[in-house]
């Protein structure tokens, strides 16, 4: 049907919401709380504009024939300003220049006085009569274990709470609640009162929360962000004493180049490793690398377990997030994740071991950053069990969030730099490797291998669409020998939260199961650039099938690097030392 | 730790409905909400423990700790605030020597909004019962009672029972009318009712007949709640008829389930009103034989004014906090758990079972009116009556200033020739709502009225939009600041810019309506303001 905004006829569909159409149209309309992946809610008000002579919020009201939009009218400006206002009179800017949409909005809408004062609690609630006694009086709101003073919460190693920061926009909490269902954060009270929180006000470390970041990744404000970890890794290059490595994971040369101004979907690889290197890395390594080498102790893995009656379906390991979610909410199904440890966490145990020997460092001065698209990587590294003879296997994790601002803070602009490979022995990855970054990457990656391993003989489609893509569960099945193996691949946790009731309940009929925390995959991850949506998502997977494509090598068991250090040093997948460094172990919560 | 037995036999009886009847009893039973008895509700029922956490701290009368052994509710709103609140609060901190807010081991001394006992104000609950016409040595009796010997609740419905031949509404149909209506198709009554012309009694004034006709036209079967959240402050007249007349009340439910093809209906009834529960449930229990079949749940609130709008009281029910959803899509097509429903008010449904008898007039009203008068209470009048006999009947302390209509419904400067009618109330900026009249006096400070209706919506709002959650915030911060001689003519503007904004810009109903009284006051008393600013 058609309608009309700002006197122009804009085509639209019968189901859309007028925001969803502005925005498909490149009109601006101002929006805090809407997001592509949720119900619209109508909480922030900003996106009210005239519509049909009355003013209504957009978001939420599906557009009609001749339906008539004026979005910049006197009266809709007004009130924008007025909103803005009220939301900054509650907000303590942060000047640090991080992505915050609120201050975004002050500076387009000229507001230079916020004629509210800033103190959040002047006031005396039901007490107003009671001004005369007594003025200074305050009563307690009824939610008395709520520390009013403090607004931080910096328990978690990976996301930062700062309820000062917070405009209530709702969108973090329906994200865990909804596309998570991992509800480690709540609101909490009503009214002015009302504030994003836990469980009793429980620090964020003690709660359910997996750390998958999806709830930094659409705060428009900037009360939730990453844990940021610069400064520790700028204090290791600086130190003379240290020999810092840096390894970077398949997600990010697809997304990186979006804080530069680059279009979704860019691919900047090489870029990416020069840019490293001008930061002060020692070395740069490719995590890919690693997901090689998963992949070949994971494939064996899955074929043993799949011949020899061992516990099926396996799931996979590398996510993080996925991980702490099964160890505290299906703590029963522990055995069915795969021993191996994640990609860069590999990296780092052979680093710190092969690597460290070939170069005669003592491996107390080698440090390994992880630069990732994820949040939760921040909470892996730091897990006892990711030790190898008494040093850390992956010392710090910088987001890619976080990677771009220390290139920015040293004036590098990724776009303008020379391009350079990867240093080796651990930055020659195959296909395989690279393709870990999206959902589904992990189960097509284990296949090329699986197949090849028990049939002698290549796969003939390397490419398995039907486990490619943003569909929430998909599934694909292969037959080797004879046998028919069924596999699913989920991304969000509330997908996967689907298959593992299906293996409580005995209906499950997969396998072999890769399950990511993130929509999209790693692509999507609570450390990648903002905004991430299912447009940007689907190009950044574009952008990984599309290196995987252009690779010599598409099979992870064909990297030649990975040959040279089974030969040199691992000699067998179930040698001991492989146990040690390659293979981990869970706990309950 | 170790959950009583009581507990887990009160967590069994969980059906999907009644999570906060649930919590309700738990914390009737340990005086508060624990962690670990949170945790045991999550583990049990399968909902996560920061859902119900989330859930239960929305409500104003839920505690997550031991504060005392009573709970003094001291009502705050504009009749009794009239009528003395100050001094109620004042006598309780000098014996209690708690401020309000504070507990100590005996008491938990709060401030609560409107309770419902406006015409015998100023009031409280002690323990969810409610003690009216309170003075110093009332007061000081009760709080002796209580320390000495605990106290067992009194038969306080014993000062509601009226005189029942003199209103129309507290006639008994005995369940005639419900046997007229099975009689008859569901369609022909939905069409007797529209013919009837009854419009909702909770305050919108949407006509009931059409609302059921929507539900009935999805062909699926329906759900009715019956909303007696009656929270707006002024307003008794849904208890009034509950304690006089509750059989005719669930006569009314039966015939609007019959009209649904609903099989399981539901009483919302508030917390302040908790007294009145075992009352109406055995008018439930022996109306039983009438109703075929037809379960009627009585699900208690928390104590939270927005549940009383339709779309809050689902969410409530479907044990979430009471926020409001967007409309469309309407309850009728996807309401209660997205099944068709109608919300109707308990007067509404009283008067469904009334209409069956004869000569029933759908403009005969009644009428709450409470403030500076000496003979408040519920008037059962046309519509189209004189302020001045309407008035004059309540007998005014003094000479009237102004009237306000609940704390939603705008003021207006008092008239005598003025008529309670739709169009008249609409040309002077208020409107006709649920027939509530708050009598201002001459001696009143209208500021301090409206500061004082200010800080009822900051208390209530449930927070989900910026304009209604921060604007009544800062409209009551700058009243505040008027009052205290500190405010400036700009203050008086930018009181005027933000009651328009949220006005406007609110999500629901509660935002939109919650500057009316402030648009009133300073049209009709806009010198009170100026004179109190620099």
């Amino acid at each position: 049907m058609q309608i009309k905004i700002n006197g122009k006829n804009i085509e639209s569909l019968l189901d859309e919401t007028i925001l969803d159409v502005a925005i498909r149209n490149g009109i601006f309309i101002p929006h805090l709380c809407n997001d592509s992946d949720l119900s619209p809610e109508g909480n922030c008000r900003m996106c009210i504009c005239e519509v049909n002579g009355k003013l209504i919020s957009t978001c939420n009201t599906k557009v009609a024939p001749n339906m008539i939009v004026k979005t910049d009218t006197q009266k809709v400006m007004q009130l924008r300003k007025m909103n803005i206002e009220l939301l900054l009179s509650r907000h303590k800017t942060n000047h640090n220049g991080r992505y915050n949409q609120l201050i975004e909005l002050k500076e387009e809408h000229n507001i230079d006085t916020v004629r509210f004062s800033k103190k959040s609690r002047g006031i005396e609630l039901n007490e107003q009569n009671y001004h005369r006694m007594d003025f200074k009086k305050k009563e307690k709101t009824h939610l008395d274990n709520e520390k009013k003073t403090n607004t931080k919460d910096d328990s978690s190693p990976s996301i930062l709470r700062d309820n000062s920061k917070c405009i209530l926009c709702g969108k973090c909490v329906n994200k865990c609640q909804i596309t998570q269902d991992v509800n480690a954060i709540c609101y909490t009270g009503r009214g002015v009162d009302l504030k994003v929180g836990t469980f009793f006000n429980q620090p964020l470390a003690q709660t359910d929360c997996v750390n998958c970041g999806q709830c930094v990744l659409v705060c428009p404000s900037g009360a939730l962000r990453e844990v940021d970890d610069i400064e520790k890794v700028k204090n290791a290059i600086q130190n003379p004493k240290k020999y810092v490595i840096a390894q970077t994971a398949p997600a990010i040369r697809a997304s990186i180049g979006e804080e530069f101004g680059l279009p979704a979907g860019t691919l900047v690889t090489k870029k990416l490793v020069t840019a490293l290197k001008k930061i002060g890395f020692d070395k740069v390594f490719d995590t890919d690398f690693g997901a090689d080498l998963t992949i070949v102790a994971e494939a064996s893995e899955f074929i043993s377990r799949a011949t020899n009656k061992g516990v099926v379906p396996m799931c996979t390991s590398c996510c993080p997030a996925w991980v702490k979610y099964i160890e505290q909410s299906y703590p029963q199904f522990i055995p069915n994740l795969s021993s191996c440890k994640s990609p860069h966490q590999m990296v780092g145990a052979i680093a710190k071991t092969y690597y460290a020997k070939k170069l005669h460092i003592d491996p107390k001065n080698i440090v390994v950053v992880s630069i990732m698209p994820c949040t939760a990587k921040k909470f892996e590294c730091l897990r006892p069990e990711m030790n190898t003879y008494g040093f850390r296997d992956v010392d710090f994790v910088l987001t890619t969030r976080e990677t771009a601002r220390f290139m920015k803070s040293k004036r590098i602009d990724l776009v303008q730099m020379q391009e350079t490979e990867y240093d080796n022995p651990l930055g020659e990855s195959s296909g395989a490797g690279v393709i870990f970054g999206a959902t589904g990457g992990v189960m097509e990656a284990a296949m090329r291998t699986a197949y090849e391993i028990v049939t002698g003989k290549g796969v003939s489609n390397l490419e398995f669409n039907q486990i490619r893509g943003l569909t929430g569960i998909k599934e694909g099945s292969i037959v080797m020998k004879g046998n028919e193996y069924n596999f699913a691949v989920a991304h969000g946790l509330a997908n996967a939260k689907v298959l593992m009731d299906q293996i409580k309940t005995g209906k499950s009929k997969y396998h072999f199961i890769e399950a990511m925390a993130c929509p999209g995959g790693c692509i999507g991850g609570g450390g990648q650039p903002m905004p991430t949506n299912n447009e940007i998502r689907q190009k950044r997977i574009d952008a990984i099938y599309r290196e995987d494509r252009n690779l010599p090598l598409r099979k992870s068991h064909e990297n030649p690097s990975i040959k040279k250090l089974y030969d040199e040093f691992l000699k067998l997948p179930n040698s001991k030392i492989a146990e040690k460094l390659l293979h981990t172990e869970y706990k309950k919560r | 730790m170790v959950i009583s037995q009581d507990i887990k036999k009160i967590v069994k009886t969980y059906d999907k409905a009644n999570l906060i009847n649930i919590l309700n009893q738990i914390q009737e039973k340990e005086g508060y909400l624990s962690e670990e008895n949170i945790e045991y509700i999550s583990e049990k029922l399968e909902i996560s423990e920061a859902k119900i956490y989330e859930m239960a701290s929305f409500y104003s009368s839920f505690k997550f700790k031991k504060k005392g052994m009573h709970t003094i509710c001291v009502c705050n709103s504009p009749s009794c605030y009239i009528n003395g609140s100050l001094n109620v609060l004042t006598t309780i901190e000098k014996i209690t020597g708690l401020k309000p807010g504070e507990y100590n081991d005996i008491f938990d001394f709060k401030i609560t909004q409107c309770i419902g006992c406006c015409n015998q104000a100023p009031a409280m609950l002690i323990d969810n019962v409610a003690y009216t016409k309170l003075d110093e040595r009332k007061i000081m009796e009760l709080l002796e009672k209580i320390k000495t010997s605990g106290m067992k609740s009194k038969n306080i419905l014993k000062d509601e029972i009226q005189n029942k031949k003199a209103f129309k509404i507290l006639k008994n149909t005995n369940f005639k009318s419900l046997k007229k209506a099975k009689a008859m198709s569901p369609e022909e009554v939905i069409q007797k009712v529209k013919e009837s012309g009854l419009t909702g009694r909770g305050g919108a004034g949407f006509p009931a007949g059409l609302k059921w006709e929507f539900v009935n036209k999805t062909g699926k079967e329906g759900t009715l709640i019956c909303n007696f959240d009656e929270g707006e402050p002024g307003t008794f007249k849904d208890k009034f008829i509950a304690v006089n007349n509750s059989q005719t009340l669930i006569e009314g439910i039966a015939i609007a389930s019959y009209t649904l093809k609903c099989r399981h209906a539901y009483i919302y009834i508030r917390k302040e009103y908790d007294y009145l529960k075992t009352m109406l449930q055995k008018t439930i229990t022996s109306s039983e034989k009438h109703l075929d079949g037809l379960k009627i749940q009585i699900i208690e609130g928390a104590g939270a004014y927005i549940c009383g709008d339709e779309t809050s009281i689902m969410n409530s029910i479907e044990g979430h906090s009471g926020r409001p959803r967007h409309k469309p899509p309407f309850p009728a097509q996807c309401g209660l758990w997205q099944k068709p429903t109608a919300i109707n008010n308990v007067e509404t449904l009283a008067n469904v079972a009334l209409l069956f008898e004869d000569k029933w007039d759908n403009n005969l009203r009644l009428f709450c009116i409470s403030g500076d008068v000496n003979n408040g209470g519920v008037f059962e009048e046309k519509i189209g009556i004189t302020f001045k006999e309407l008035i004059q009947k309540a007998q005014p302390k003094e000479k009237v200033k102004a009237l306000f209509f609940g704390a939603a419904g705008g003021c207006i400067s008092y008239e005598d020739k003025l008529q309670f009618d739709h169009k008249q109330l609409q040309e002077k900026g208020a409107g006709l709502g649920s027939c509530t009249i708050i009598v201002v006096g001459e001696k009143q400070s209208i500021v301090d009225i409206c500061h004082n209706i200010a800080s009822f919506f900051v208390h209530e709002s449930c927070g989900k939009c910026t304009p209604c959650r921060e604007g009544t915030y800062r409209v009551c911060q700058l009243l505040e600041k008027i009052i205290n001689k500190k405010g400036t003519k700009h203050d008086l503007l930018l009181i005027e810019e933000l009651c328009d904004f949220i006005k406007t810009a609110s999500f629901c109903p509660l935002g939109q309506s919650s500057c009316n009284h402030l648009i009133g006051a300073l049209k009709y008393f806009r010198k009170e303001f100026e004179e109190l600013c620099k």
